[in-house]
């Protein structure tokens, strides 16, 4: 493609070469053969490799200057600031993303730790009323039985007092009747009656010993 | 076309309008053609490739971004770190001019435009310039403390200080030479491979049988080639990198 171009550049550069003439035939071949060289020469220089051809420098330089000057206006000016605007969109994203998720786990352990707290609560609330009313049951239970022994107590008390005193009564009279009765047993076996404080002597003896026995 | 013709005729120059402006020559050839073709391949990639909602990347987009982020995190951000963030559209615009003119050379019948020296020499010079300009704008005179290296002994100075100016001073030249003797050699390889085939295949015989085997070489030194274009063009923007990172921090890096 270049070489044509250059075939081209040669072509009119030499132009007036009279097509199909035999003897113009090897003049060409050569001219295409060493058509650098004329390259060069059309740039009045000397043969050798092409990068130590010093009448090119200036073209290069001029031509390296203008592509340079817009690809770094293109690169400074609008590729580079928008590759790097959509990777920092993307790391912002995906950062923001990130976040959001941590702050969803967040709340949601602090949903969970409000419901156990909740539970906690409900349970302990719970357990207090179950605790209030088995302690009003129980004291109101004591304070019946309480009553009722006391009551229980009183009767008993006052019904030891009279078995007690009828005690007492009986065993006063028991001594009356031991000595009507010794009296009696002693007036029936020999006739005659005894003395009284024989009688009754005998008959506390006999008692003590019964109450001893 | 030119498979008889010297393996050197690719690099020739050849105006395709001839301009002359003052007495000097500023033709339009075949090198400037290039040129704008790969300004204009690297415009359209770098600009046409990327949507601004590309938040999913397609194709032509992971391309694109890849090759951002590895000038402008991996090397320039890896090297000169915050104090880079300026000179990115800079060095960025090395790493493409020269990759895709690298690239596009590859195409047969195409033009290398880095093959040529005063190319190359004057990206380097420009870079340069640069690095002098900012070393002298960030540190003054004090700029020339860069030729001292730190740690040394005084006595090895009068011996360290020459070397260091002459190292200094031969970067523009390594920097070019290094891109287009890389070119050069790499294409005149392939020119000379691919016309070992044409050779071969015309002198008929067990010749055109064996022609596969600079086939086969062609074939791996094209393969080579695309690596190299590659490599060559980061590691020129690479190396501005070093050089700016030292003009700016001196030896404090």
């Amino acid at each position: 493609m270049a070489g044509e171009a250059a075939n081209a550049f040669q072509v009119a550069d030499v132009a007036p070469e009279p097509h199909g003439d035999p003897a113009a035939e090897p003049l060409v071949t050569e001219e295409l053969h060493t058509s650098t060289e004329h390259a060069g020469d059309a740039h009045g220089a000397k043969p050798g490799l092409p990068q130590l051809d010093t009448t090119t420098f200036a073209s290069q330089l001029f031509w390296l200057l203008i592509s340079f000057a817009i690809l770094y206006f293109v690169i400074s000016r609008v590729a580079a600031p928008k590759i790097g605007g959509v990777i920092a969109d993307r790391a912002n994203r995906i950062k923001g993303d990130l976040d959001t998720a941590a702050q969803a786990k967040r709340d949601s352990e602090a949903a969970m730790a409000g419901y156990d707290k909740a539970l906690a609560d409900a349970r302990a609330k719970a357990l207090k009323a179950s605790d209030q009313m088995r302690n009003a049951v129980q004291s109101e239970i004591n304070a019946k039985n309480d009553a009722a022994a006391k009551q229980l107590a009183a009767d008993t008390a006052k019904a030891e007092a009279r078995i007690g005193e009828m005690r007492k009564a009986a065993m006063a009279r028991v001594g009356d009747v031991a000595r009507e009765t010794a009296a009696d047993v002693v007036t029936k076996l020999t006739g005659e009656s005894a003395g009284t404080s024989d009688l009754a002597a005998a008959v506390a003896d006999a008692l003590k010993g019964l109450r001893t026995a | 076309m030119a498979a008889g013709h010297s393996p050197m005729e690719q690099f020739a120059i050849k105006p395709l309008i001839p301009i002359e402006i003052g007495g000097v020559d500023l033709s339009f050839t075949n090198a400037s053609l290039w040129m704008l073709l790969a300004v204009a391949a690297g415009t359209l990639l770098l600009t046409l490739g990327v949507k601004r909602d590309g938040i999913v990347p397609g194709r032509t987009q992971s391309i694109v971004e890849l090759m951002y982020d590895f000038i402008e995190r991996q090397t320039v951000g890896a090297v000169m770190g915050e104090s880079g963030k300026k000179f990115f559209p800079f060095i960025f615009s090395l790493f493409i001019f020269i990759f895709f003119t690298n690239f596009l050379g590859l195409i047969p019948y195409s033009f290398t435009v880095t093959s040529h020296i005063i190319v190359t020499f004057a990206m380097a010079l420009s870079v340069f310039v640069l690095v002098l300009a900012v070393g002298f704008w960030t540190h003054g005179l004090h700029f020339f403390s860069l030729f001292v290296p730190s740690g040394a002994p005084a006595w090895i100075m009068p011996l360290l200080v020459p070397i260091e100016i002459i190292s200094f001073l031969s970067r523009p030249i390594s920097l070019s030479v290094r891109l287009a003797a890389n070119m050069l050699a790499g294409h005149t390889m392939l020119k000379v491979f691919a016309g070992f085939v044409v050779t071969m295949l015309s002198a008929g015989g067990i010749l055109s049988v064996l022609s596969i085997a600079p086939l086969i070489a062609g074939v791996l030194v094209t393969a080579l080639e695309v690596l190299v274009a590659a490599i060559q063009a980061w590691v020129f923007a690479l190396l501005t990198c070093i050089y700016l990172n030292e003009a700016v921090h001196l030896h404090d890096h």
